[in-house]
């Protein structure tokens, strides 16, 4: 009888073992290996998804164009110009960066982000021939070249000199065309940066489709960046092709807004003007409009407020001052604030799309480089055609000469204000940042900017290299800090 | 100190005899044969017969017995039994003798019980009666001071707050530092640990063992480097059958704060002085036709009259946020046996209103323990608890949601309430009276274990067992903002108010322990124990969460009254399993040497597949020298015993379940699927691992007056795991690999001493101490240090884990008042940098020493007991004082008086910096306190009342006690504020590091209870 439990018992734990092994394997509910992630046409859909996602947040970082308050494209290179003024009744986030007082260990990991969009590019163009040839191949294809493009780009400008500035030996930032999570690359020269960002973007320019939807780049959004990517480098001709391209082959839904159509952009209730924009919803968790301001009970309270200077440019029959300036009493004390990224009609606060190149930009950069191509005709007639779409009273200008140039110049500061694109016009002109004497306060009075000056082509327009990279890879040569 | 444990434990405890046919009455005496002193709980049967009773506390009994007894058969534990013939006798005083070779002590070591003298390895017993009684509703807490080596830091005063144990210094920096918990022989997963501290209640507890070294630790592998708690809870075994109920009654409040804020007046002032202007007094201003003038341009009378006014408002914020905590407990415990069935069933229902409105505890526990002996070869227990727990939460956060930012924040001359009636938003935007009803947390934990053990003796000593465990843990929580609240103002949408989230989780794991142990002896003098176990535990874990927004009202708050979905709503789930094989062989010979060697095998799908198992050994030895010829001769040294072990030990709980794996994982953009790569692969991850060595002496001298125990540890952790930065233009930006390395050293003491032990007099004094010394010394490849995410410390190789980092303060410029730093090299400059900061050596959050002293002392049912608990020469950044004693940011909200010492004219020296309403008050070393301090933990003062006045009405036990905790603190660094800090902040800090920084958490607090136990 005994022995009969004894038997058992030790039949038990035989059992108990054998059955164990097998459990010692176990794969994620939530996820799938690396190596399964590219079988079917619809893995490229999600994967090009993921990579546009990116550009809103990752797990890591949304300091991209779903930035708020550790940088984003949406403010900081205006925080970084003459367009805004540091709000005292603000939580004074990024300051550091109005003060121009960022180092390695605190500066914009912009880096960190758009690398992480490259990677998602990269995966899906190091398996494309899991696809089989065709439209939907290409377009695929040309999408993540485009992302891959764009987000150096955006490095470039950020972390690099000017191309216009730079020599042949002046360091741009590795492009990365691999998946390797181990590699440690050097930074590319800068010129050869923007001849890649070039290549990636004319050879999508051939394969992508010609409306992929909202959020979603296409053929018109590639040739628009193009046209971006050629001013900056003062290739006019270039310039010029581009964006007539863009014009050409942008879908009805996206021309350029007029004074109706202009408010709604903001609101996300119009596609109009918009080639490429980063969708935000509200389940994302990325409200980009708290990097400005947050509504409370006691008013709006600014983080920053656009400087006073600026909104003196703009007149009252200037559709865009509606769409991006606020009025708010906050503790008795009137303020304006930046009104761009306040939400949608309905839904969460703070929460609407990052427009990354809209048609109003494309008209703009046609302008500058039909003026330096000495066409002042077709420049006039650009800039002509976006103020009758700006202004409710708009009458012709008849500007030439440096009158034109500077109109062309003030109306890209009007039209792209808060739109992440002043420091990045400053530094391409080679020119200083130069702010105004003015507080934070709706009339001009209040705390004024401590940094009023930049130099023309100081260090402090090549951002630092975030010193988590420079630790883990020593083959990156830091700025000059 | 076994002996005094059990009359503790027994005392005040007498059981009903079962009353049967009785002819006559026998009484009588026990005494202990060595000492006279007298025996209270000894067991006094008939042979032959069931029935029987127990001495009182001074040791009588009164037994009646049938004309047919003929022997009475006294025992008690750790004495020898005795037999007397009972003839014609009336009276029979016993005189028992204790066991001489202590061997009937037994204490809980890994998967089995071990006679205590024969262990070789170093553990401490904190006994059931130690934690009884405590109105602190978790069980960890209720460790501090209590064993050797055992750090135990309260998280903060919240009702139901966890602890953070750590055994010998702390053994990781990224992954878990918590020991295992293992509950009657069930492994508890890690993060279901603490809830079940919390949960189970600790009147339940036979007693904690705490495990130490190698020799008891590497048993448990891959688990077990933290150090492993194992909770043993009551059975029905030791008493008659009896019923006790207990109540418990008490109310606590905040620890009073060793600093004062500012008066309206000076604080209306220190604003006038810095240039600032607050709301209430721009208010003031337009409200008495002064609108177009400021605080600056209004001559001195005007302004005069206006802070009157505000003064005239002025209100203490701290009063209208906090309460009376108030404490409530019953207990019903029905315990005994009943031939070869013991049991033991209790239910509590503990009640903690906390010291402010919308934080509360209420708790139902309870338990059933059964025990039988079916055969006399097979036996069969199961043991069963399951405790419910609501609490209402607070916000632990850096900002105005957090009562106890706000108490301290909200200026006194900002009102409650605007004239209109509606809640005032103060100059924080936000008032939290109003956010603490309208904008709840509430938390429910269902908890509980069911273990089922089958154990076999088919031959003489083998006994062969199989244990099922299971652990259950249930949790959610609702979060609502309520529609129309202040915070529904800044976070909701304005088309759709109030949002309401529920989330939640369920892990369900079980631990399956096939055992056996087999004794046997070798002629007279090798004596041999083997234990081979195989174990398996699978843990299933589920999580979800919704969220909805637009809600109709603040009484509409489950999801189905939401008008949208908020986008987030989600599941998760994750499974791991390890599965282990063990062996453990002791040998002694002649009860003199002792050696024991241990053999473990790990396998884990946490591991990656190249390092799928592990292998950790531990071999030990002791010497019993009081069992050697030339010590037997010296009465006075009961034990004395040399011992040493040398073992291995693993860390898992650091791993991700799925961490090993190259992963793309799932998301949405513009509301579609997305797939983004999301983990880089590592094959071969693996537990991090520690090499434990010890050697120590335990003791008992003077018939066990004096006890104690010595230790010498080198513990050696290495493959740490690290979050190893990559190069970020790879996309990722780090992988979890097992790289670095770091000791602790040190010493641990414990001695208790009965001071006095005449007659019914007993006086106890006992203490321990540990000593630790941490120390990095590797990290991974060509990284010298990383600082933490709080930017606080550094962990770098030759300092101790969390070495503070800090900008140093060199003072105010006596001319100017600007504030002056070191910079790297130690120059003084007046420009602050970050990159100025400097490691500064010997100054971290680890203390130098811990642990806990006390005292007991008993006297015909007079109990009194004090237990301190200290902590010596830690340093905790104070962030409350930063806050509180800024250099003139902190001018828009209350500041502590110590803020006026401040610059005001050349040559002021030892002031802070001449204040600015725009500065900020740099994180520097100025605000770097040490933090040592003794605490009078706890104080019990009891009565139990005489047996003969009780039983007049049918009472066999009645016993009345007062308990205050946090009577009284020692601060002997004047730290701002509580010195003994745990959580610091739960929400406003990157990572937890225990003790580092205060950020007002809940505070602790002092609690004054009364109870009563009754036994029936």
């Amino acid at each position: 009888m005994k022995k009969i439990y004894i038997y058992a018992s030790i039949a038990l734990l035989g059992l108990g073992i054998s059955s164990c092994k097998k459990e010692l394997t176990q794969n994620p509910y939530n996820a799938v290996n690396s190596e399964d992630a590219f079988k079917t046409p619809d893995d490229f859909s999600n994967a090009l998804r993921g990579a546009y996602a990116a550009y809103r947040s990752t797990t890591n970082f949304a300091v991209y164009y779903g930035g708020q308050d550790g940088g984003a494209m949406a403010s900081t290179p205006d925080i970084l110009a003459d367009n805004l003024i540091l709000n005292q009744q603000g939580r004074k986030s990024q300051q550091t960066f109005f003060d121009f007082k960022y180092q390695p260990n605190n500066t914009w990991d912009l880096w960190g982000n758009a690398y992480a969009v490259i990677l998602r590019a990269n995966f899906i163009l190091a398996n494309i021939d899991h696809l089989g040839a065709g439209d939907f191949k290409n377009n695929i294809q040309g999408e993540a070249l485009a992302v891959r493009a764009l987000a150096h780009f955006d490095l470039l400008r950020t972390y690099a000199k000017s191309y216009t500035s730079a020599t042949d030996a002046d360091l741009g930032v590795p492009y990365v065309t691999s998946t390797d999570p181990n590699a440690l690359p050097a930074r590319d020269p800068d010129k050869k940066c923007y001849d890649l960002v070039v290549a990636d973007f004319e050879k999508a320019a051939t394969l992508i489709g010609a409306d992929n939807g909202v959020g979603r780049m296409d053929k018109a959004a590639v040739e628009g960046l193009l046209s971006r990517v050629y001013l900056y480098m003062g290739q006019w001709q270039k310039v010029v092709d581009a964006a007539t391209s863009a014009i050409n082959t942008a879908p009805d839904a996206n021309k350029l807004a007029d004074t109706v159509e202009f408010p709604k952009i903001w609101l996300d209730a119009s596609e109009r003007d918009v080639l490429f924009k980063v969708k935000i919803l509200d389940g994302d968790n990325v409200q980009i409009g708290v990097g400005y301001e947050q509504a409370s009970p006691a008013g709006v309270k600014a983080e920053y407020s656009p400087d006073y200077a600026l909104t003196l440019l703009y007149t009252t029959t200037d559709t865009r001052k509606r769409s991006y300036i606020g009025q708010t009493v906050l503790n008795t004390v009137k303020y304006n604030y930046i009104k761009k990224y306040f939400g949608r009609a309905a839904g969460a606060a703070n929460v609407v799309d990052f427009k990354v190149i809209r048609m109003g930009e494309v008209y703009l950069n046609r302008a500058e480089a039909y003026y330096n191509l000495t066409k002042p005709a077709d420049a006039l007639a650009d800039l002509n055609t976006l103020r009758a779409n700006r202004y409710s009273d708009d009458t012709p200008g008849a500007e030439t000469g440096q009158a034109l140039y500077n109109a062309i110049q003030l109306q890209r500061r009007l039209e792209l204000a808060f739109e992440g694109a002043r420091f990045f016009d400053i530094k391409r002109l080679n020119l200083p940042v130069q702010r105004s004497s003015f507080g934070d306060k709706a009339d001009g009075s209040g705390i004024a900017a401590s940094v009023k000056t930049v130099p023309a082509n100081s260090k402090l327009f090549e951002l630092p290299i975030p010193l988590a990279e420079t630790n883990a890879n020593k083959n990156i040569k830091q700025n000059d800090y | 100190m076994q002996k005094k444990l059990l009359i503790l434990f027994l005392f005040g405890l007498f059981a009903i005899s079962n009353v049967f046919a009785q002819d006559r009455k026998i009484t009588g005496k026990v005494t202990g044969a060595n000492d006279g002193q007298t025996l209270p709980g000894v067991s006094v049967r008939i042979k032959g017969s069931t029935g029987g009773t127990q001495t009182d506390i001074n040791g009588i009994y009164t037994i009646n017995i049938p004309a047919n007894a003929t022997t009475l058969i006294f025992s008690y534990i750790g004495f020898i039994n005795s037999e007397v013939v009972i003839g014609s006798k009336t009276q029979i005083d016993v005189a028992l003798t204790q066991d001489d070779k202590q061997l009937t002590e037994v204490v809980v070591t890994g998967y089995q019980t071990k006679v205590k003298t024969s262990v070789s390895s170093s553990l401490s017993v904190v006994s059931g009666k130690e934690i009884a009684d405590k109105p602190v509703p978790s069980i960890d807490n209720l460790l501090q001071g209590k064993a050797a080596g055992v750090q135990v830091t309260t998280e903060n005063g919240r009702p139901g707050a966890n602890a953070y144990i750590r055994i010998r210094g702390t053994g990781s920096v990224n992954a878990g530092q918590q020991p295992l918990l293992v509950v009657d022989g069930v492994q508890v997963p890690d993060d279901v640990a603490p809830q079940f501290y919390t949960t189970l209640n600790a009147n339940d507890i036979k007693n904690i063992t705490v495990l130490k070294d190698a020799a008891s630790v590497s048993l448990y592998g891959a688990r077990g480097s933290n150090g492993v708690v194992l909770i043993t809870t009551k059975n029905g075994s030791e008493s008659e059958s009896r019923v006790t109920y207990s109540f418990q009654y008490g109310t606590n409040k905040k620890l009073a704060d060793n600093f004062t804020l500012m008066s309206p007046a000076q604080k209306l002032k220190y604003e006038y002085d810095l240039g600032y202007e607050n709301p209430d007094f721009t208010l003031y201003l337009s409200n008495n036709g002064l609108g177009d003038k400021t605080l600056f341009d209004i001559t001195s009378a005007q302004r005069q009259a206006g802070w009157n006014a505000l003064i005239k408002q002025s209100h203490n914020w701290m009063d209208d946020i906090l309460r009376s905590g108030r404490i409530m407990q019953h207990q019903v415990t029905i315990s005994g046996h009943e031939k070869k069935t013991n049991y033991y069933v209790s239910f509590q229902k503990y009640d903690q209103a906390g010291i402010t409105i919308g934080s509360d505890l209420n708790r139902y526990t309870g338990k059933i323990n059964l025990s039988t002996e079916v055969k006399p070869w097979f036996s069969i227990s199961n043991n069963l608890s399951l405790g419910q727990r609501s609490t209402n939460e607070l916000r632990d956060i850096y900002n105005a949601q957090n009562p106890f930012v706000a108490m301290y924040s909200y200026n006194p001359y900002e009102p409650i309430f605007n004239k209109d009636g509606s809640y005032n938003i103060t100059s924080q935007s936000l008032n939290v009276i109003e956010a603490l009803k309208n904008n709840p947390e509430n938390q429910k934990y269902l908890d509980g274990y069911n273990t089922t053990t089958l154990d076999l003796h088919p031959i003489k000593g083998l006994n062969v067992s199989s244990q099922f465990g299971m652990t259950y843990n249930d949790y959610k929580r609702d979060y609502f903002v309520k529609p129309g609240s202040i915070l529904d103002g800044y976070i909701a949408d304005p088309t759709a108010p109030g949002e309401k989230t529920d989330n939640g989780s369920t892990e369900f794991s079980y631990d399956w322990v096939n055992k056996a142990i087999y004794k046997f002896s070798v002629g007279e003098d090798h004596h041999f124990s083997a234990l081979a176990v195989q174990e398996f535990q699978k843990d299933q874990f589920s999580s979800y969460s919704l969220s909805k927004k637009g809600f109709a009202s603040g009484d509409l708050g489950t999801q189905d009254n939401g008008a949208a979905n908020d986008g987030t709503n989600s599941t998760s789930k994750a499974v791991w399993t390890i599965a282990s094989l063990l062996g453990e062989l002791d040998y002694n010979y002649k009860e003199k040497y002792y050696v024991t060697g241990s053999y473990r095998r790990d396998g884990s799908s946490r591991f990656g597949a190249d390092n799928k198992y592990g292998n950790f050994y531990s071999a030990s030895a002791s010497w019993l020298l009081n069992q050697e010829d030339f010590l037997k001769g010296i009465s006075w040294i009961n034990v004395l015993k040399l011992r040493g072990s040398i073992g291995s030990a693993g860390n898992f709980s650091g791993i991700g379940n799925y961490q090993s794996l190259g992963l793309f994982r799932y998301g949405k953009y513009n509301n579609q699927l997305t797939a983004v790569p999301s983990q880089v692969p590592n094959s071969d991850l693996t537990w991090e691992k520690k090499l434990k060595r010890d050697i120590g002496v335990d003791f008992e001298l003077f018939d066990g007056r004096i006890t104690g125990a010595f230790d010498y540890y080198n513990e050696n952790t290495t493959a740490l795991l690290f979050n190893v930065p990559l190069s970020q233009t790879t996309g990722f930006t780090n992988v979890v690999r097992n790289v670095g390395a770091m000791t602790n050293k040190g010493i641990d003491m414990a001695l208790s001493v009965d001071v006095v032990r005449y007659k019914g007099f007993k006086w106890n004094v006992y203490g321990n101490i540990n000593y630790n010394k941490n120390n990095v010394t590797e990290l991974y490849n060509g990284s010298t240090e990383i600082d933490d995410l709080n930017g606080l410390g550094v962990v770098k190789p030759g300092y101790p884990i969390n070495t503070f980092k800090l900008v140093r303060y060199a003072g105010v410029n006596s001319a100017t008042g600007a504030a002056q730093y070191y910079d790297k090299t130690g120059k003084i400059t007046e420009e602050y940098s970050s990159d100025d900061a400097v490691i500064l050596k010997d100054k971290s959050p680890n203390p130098k020493f811990f642990g806990g002293f006390g005292t007991n002392l008993s006297y015909k049912g007079i109990e009194l007991s004090g237990d301190f608990t200290y902590t010596l020469g830690n340093y905790v950044f104070n962030y409350n004082k930063e806050t509180l004693v800024s250099w003139g940011g902190g001018v828009y909200t209350a500041q502590a008086t110590d803020a006026l010492n401040y610059w005001k004219k050349p040559g002021d020296k030892n002031v802070l910096p001449k204040p600015d309403a725009n500065a900020t008050t740099y994180d520097t070393d100025l605000y770097l306190q040490k933090a040592s301090y003794i605490r009078l933990k706890n104080v019990t003062l009891a009565y139990t009342i005489p047996k003969n006045i009780t039983q007049k009405v049918h009472v066999q036990g009645l016993r009345v006690f007062i308990t205050g905790e946090n009577l009284l603190t020692i601060n002997p660094n004047h730290f701002f504020g509580d010195p003994e800090v745990g959580i610091g902040s739960a929400e406003s800090f990157a990572t937890t590091i225990p003790g580092q920084a205060t950020l007002f958490s809940y505070p602790n607090t002092r609690q004054l209870t009364f109870g009563v136990d009754v036994t029936f």
